[in-house]
């Protein structure tokens, strides 16, 4: 699934000519990045499952896709088209923010990428445009696996104008769930020190486990 | 942390960087590696400022970081494949370099398995061939040896003097005397962030009988009588 990802927007980036940016260091980076990820364990992975995860990420996908699946059951139920986009759109919110701090916080907080990747001749632009690459598909995987129920449903119900606006909301609210996530981030290191944003991620990591299961 | 390093490093040659722990020999290699690029003065590496043609420099140096920096949930061939796309080799290159290298340093039997499984020496063993295989003119080593076992450190000694026979500049940081001492054309002592002694072993050696260098080289020599009874406290300490 990311290998496709990585491939569309690979493709796209290709269109732009970005000066001073090496692609081919940028997919290098981009898709290793990808491989780490497969292979992390989900913070809200049961600890009883000891062996590692063949495919963390596929595993998350498919509960998200599942839980989609009750939201959108629950929209196409629901008599009032105001409050069940109200109920998805707060969802997705919901669901992306707190994916975003408990998993993906070791991403937006790497500090081994720096002893890694920095004495190496890649330009602050490239590794700029990997990162922004690599989170690009791990959201895009992340809102297809939460959104792909909830779409299919609702065009279903009330025709294809609507499921097209409805990509287009939800590309708007991922964008917004980002904003929030990383103000969170400015603020709480602003005003603390890492230690604290790492037992604030606990919190949210403990949460978690607690809402998924 | 640097409070004045002036160095003039010829070509050719290892040089011997040390110090005890915490005088600055870490922040020494990453400003010159450009991991950090935050620092008042000048680096020069081969004629070239470090801050403005940053990628000329990094492609001609090659770093090995101690504490085994790598990602860990990569297997040694998937990893090697990363850093040496990023130093622009061909696949063929990796492939073919990568895997003799990982056979001649005994790895070859767990190519395939992910370092989270590897022992500290094992990991070690990684980083110096992710260092070296885009074969840099100039080697920064940090604690290149930690972890290593007995076989595998001769063989890196061994490595290191016939890289400088074949005209490599090699720059050794390290906190323990023993092997520095052996292998380094000169050596450069430092402390609290300031060079306080520079030269060959013997001129080294003389300055400490004088008296000026005497207790930082005892802290890195560590043949010393003081440490003896400072060991004694110590268990002292927890017997009671």
């Amino acid at each position: 699934m990311d290998t496709f990802f990585l491939r569309l927007f690979f493709t796209i980036l290709k269109f732009f000519h970005l000066k001073g940016v090496n692609l081919e260091q940028v997919h290098m980076i981009a898709s290793t990045k990808l491989m780490l990820d497969r292979r992390r364990k989900p913070a809200t992975w049961k600890r009883s499952q000891q062996k590692e995860p063949g495919n963390a990420m596929l595993y998350t996908m498919f509960v998200y896709a599942l839980m989609g699946l009750f939201i959108g059951l629950m929209i196409f139920i629901l008599p009032d088209f105001m409050l069940a986009m109200i109920i998805l759109h707060t969802y997705l919110l919901f669901m992306l923010i707190m994916t975003l701090i408990t998993d993906f916080s070791n991403v937006l907080l790497d500090t081994s990428d720096s002893q890694i990747i920095l004495p190496k001749p890649v330009t602050s632009r490239t590794l700029l445009v990997a990162r922004t690459l690599h989170i690009i598909v791990y959201l895009g995987q992340l809102v297809l696996a939460i959104m792909i129920c909830p779409l299919v449903l609702l065009t279903i119900k009330y025709g294809i104008p609507i499921g097209i606006t409805l990509l287009v909301t939800t590309l708007l609210t991922t964008a917004i769930g980002i904003f929030i996530t990383y103000i969170l981030y400015g603020l709480v290191l602003r005003y603390t020190n890492e230690q604290k944003v790492k037992d604030i991620i606990g919190y949210f990591q403990v949460f978690m486990t607690v809402f998924l299961q | 942390m640097l409070k004045g390093i002036d160095l003039q490093v010829a070509p050719g040659m290892i040089l011997g960087y040390i110090g005890p722990n915490g005088a600055g020999k870490s922040t020494t290699i990453k400003i010159i590696t450009g991991i950090i690029d935050e620092f008042e003065g000048e680096v020069k590496v081969m004629g070239m400022d470090v801050r403005k043609e940053a990628l000329e420099v990094k492609k001609r140096i090659g770093y090995i970081p101690e504490l085994a920096a790598l990602y860990d949930s990569l297997t040694p061939v998937e990893y090697l494949k990363f850093t040496g796309k990023l130093y622009g080799l061909s696949d063929a290159v990796i492939a073919g370099k990568g895997w003799e290298l990982l056979k001649l340093f005994d790895l070859a039997d767990k190519a395939e398995a992910r370092m989270n499984t590897y022992s500290k020496g094992m990991r070690q063993k990684v980083l110096l061939i992710s260092g070296l295989m885009h074969n840099p003119e100039i080697i920064f080593l940090d604690e290149p040896l930690s972890g290593l076992d007995a076989n595998a450190v001769i063989l890196v000694k061994e490595m290191l003097q016939q890289l400088k026979q074949s005209g490599k500049t090699i720059f050794y940081s390290s906190h323990i005397m023993d092997v520095v001492e052996k292998i380094s054309d000169r050596i450069v002592l430092i402390d609290q962030g300031r060079v306080i002694a520079d030269g060959t072993i013997d001129v080294l050696r003389e300055q400490a009988q004088q008296g000026s260098l005497e207790s930082i080289f005892k802290s890195l020599t560590a043949t010393d009588t003081a440490t003896t009874n400072t060991a004694k406290e110590i268990i002292d300490v927890l017997n009671s």
